[in-house]
């Protein structure tokens, strides 16, 4: 009761009043220039200028480096200090003003690392299990179908501007070889040069459309093994082709395959996660849409 | 993936033939990159060169084949680029040692060329008129594809970010051979 007493006395004085006023100004003051000194000093430790030197020459060796500073003349400690000064006062003007919101290519870069985050936490810790591999494989068939292969020799006969004239000249050729029961293995005497190879062992059909052509590489898989067939029209001319071995498409055991499977198992089921962490970020949005979406 | 094969020897390697087998051909006269050609008692005329090259299936035609050759002279270095075959329909200015540019298809807003210029294959043989016996040389092949759009453009037409206009926009992509070397 006393206490109290003699409290109200003084929250009363004058003096009091003026020295609490006093009080929390210089709490203030302080404060304000305590940020102010913050924002606009750099101190440079040795620290950051390892970091700094590692960073630029992408080289992360803490020793080697501090070697470099030790042993660098006072110009270049200088000068190095000086860079790293420059770094980091740009770093802090970037807070003023909103890069991502000036430049489109910061903007681009900043949503994909943040994709890139997103979906890392969102994927940490995903496993799959047996049944999820096997059901991977049953639900994707055509992502491990081996396509068809074939093995083949060929003479070529190039179409240069006159393509009648060449057609001709691969009729000719091609009942010489017959005729002569010309083997494959002695197919590089007799026509002309070919761009690219003479045998062919093992391909797919996509090599095929890249050296020869759509029309050529549907029409080859036609062809049967063991006799020289007709001629085909390629992109570069007339081809007698010989067809030597061809294997159909077919789809490998999953055991086989297993490792694979899972991979690709394991990725889809992190892009899902991934796809459901992004819906979840989204649904904390109020999306305003200004245009006609109902097209 | 350009393929270039080299091959080197002492005569005239147009007397080869240019068929399928010209490369069977080609190693029974000479060397192929990357080996060494031998002195002969007759030097003149100097070597003889026979270069064929394919393009990249899934890029653009072919510009052009160089020799490259540098050499030592007195303890320097030159170098001197010659053209050895190029697509058709286009003239070698013997005066002033240059040919035709090939062109360009490029078109730099949506990155698409064309194989409408170039050739698919080309196939040339050649013979060094500035041969000095005396002199250390080496030769190399240079294949030099039609301009195609460079990666940032492609990045460019894709994002529909606009390329900086200090940026090139295509490029001639090149391949190389190992070279043959030549020591008195």
């Amino acid at each position: 009761m006393v206490f109290a007493l003699m409290l109200r006395k003084v929250f009363s004085e004058p003096l009091t009043h003026f020295l609490l006023a006093g009080a929390a100004l210089f709490v203030i003051v302080s404060l304000s220039q305590g940020l102010v000194e913050s924002d606009r000093t750099i101190t440079v430790t040795e620290n950051d200028l390892l970091v700094y030197l590692q960073g630029r020459a992408q080289l992360y060796d803490e020793d080697t480096f501090a070697e470099l500073v030790d042993s660098m003349s006072a110009d270049e400690l200088q000068s190095l200090v000086r860079e790293v000064a420059s770094q980091e006062a740009l770093y802090r003007e970037r807070l003023g003003i909103s890069l991502p919101d000036v430049d489109p290519l910061v903007r681009l870069r900043t949503v994909q690392q943040m994709r890139l985050l997103l979906m890392e936490e969102a994927a940490a810790g995903i496993s799959v299990d047996d049944r999820e591999i096997e059901r991977h494989f049953d639900e994707h068939p055509d992502d491990y179908r081996v396509p068809p292969r074939i093995s083949f020799t060929h003479v070529f006969v190039n179409a240069r501007d006159d393509s009648d004239h060449s057609a001709e000249a691969a009729r000719e050729l091609l009942d010489e070889l017959r005729v002569n029961d010309v083997p494959a293995t002695r197919s590089g005497r007799h026509g002309d040069r070919f761009l690219y190879q003479l045998n062919y062992a093992d391909v797919s059909d996509r090599l095929l459309r890249s050296h020869f052509g759509d029309t050529f590489a549907a029409e080859l898989f036609g062809q049967a093994p063991g006799a020289r067939g007709g001629s085909l029209a390629s992109d570069h001319g007339w081809h007698l082709v010989l067809v030597i071995r061809r294997a159909g498409s077919r789809l490998p055991e999953l055991g086989e395959i297993t490792e694979r499977v899972r991979d690709d198992a394991l990725a889809a089921k992190r892009e899902e996660a991934a796809r459901e962490a992004l819906e979840t970020l989204l649904d904390e949005y109020e999306v305003v849409v200004t245009v006609d979406a109902s097209r | 993936m350009i393929r270039v094969r080299l091959f080197a020897g002492w005569g005239d390697a147009s007397l080869l033939g240019d068929g399928p087998d010209w490369a069977d051909q080609a190693y029974e006269w000479g060397v192929p990159m990357g080996g060494v050609l031998a002195g002969e008692e007759d030097l003149q005329g100097g070597p003889g060169f026979v270069v064929h090259a394919s393009k990249d299936p899934h890029s653009g035609n072919l510009d052009r084949i160089q020799t490259v050759k540098p050499w030592r002279r007195n303890g320097r270095s030159f170098e001197k680029i010659y053209d050895v075959a190029w697509s058709p329909g286009r003239m070698f200015d013997d005066e002033t040692g240059r040919l035709e540019p090939v062109g360009n298809t490029v078109d730099a807003q949506t990155a698409i060329y064309e194989n409408s210029i170039g050739a698919a294959e080309l196939y040339g043989t050649w013979r060094d008129p500035d041969f000095d016996p005396a002199e250390r040389a080496l030769y190399h092949a240079r294949v030099i594809e039609i301009p195609t759009p460079r990666w940032a453009t492609y990045l460019s037409a894709e994002s529909g970010v606009s390329l900086n206009e200090a940026v090139p926009k295509w490029l001639q992509e090149r391949a190389w051979t190992s070279p043959v070397y030549y020591t008195p």
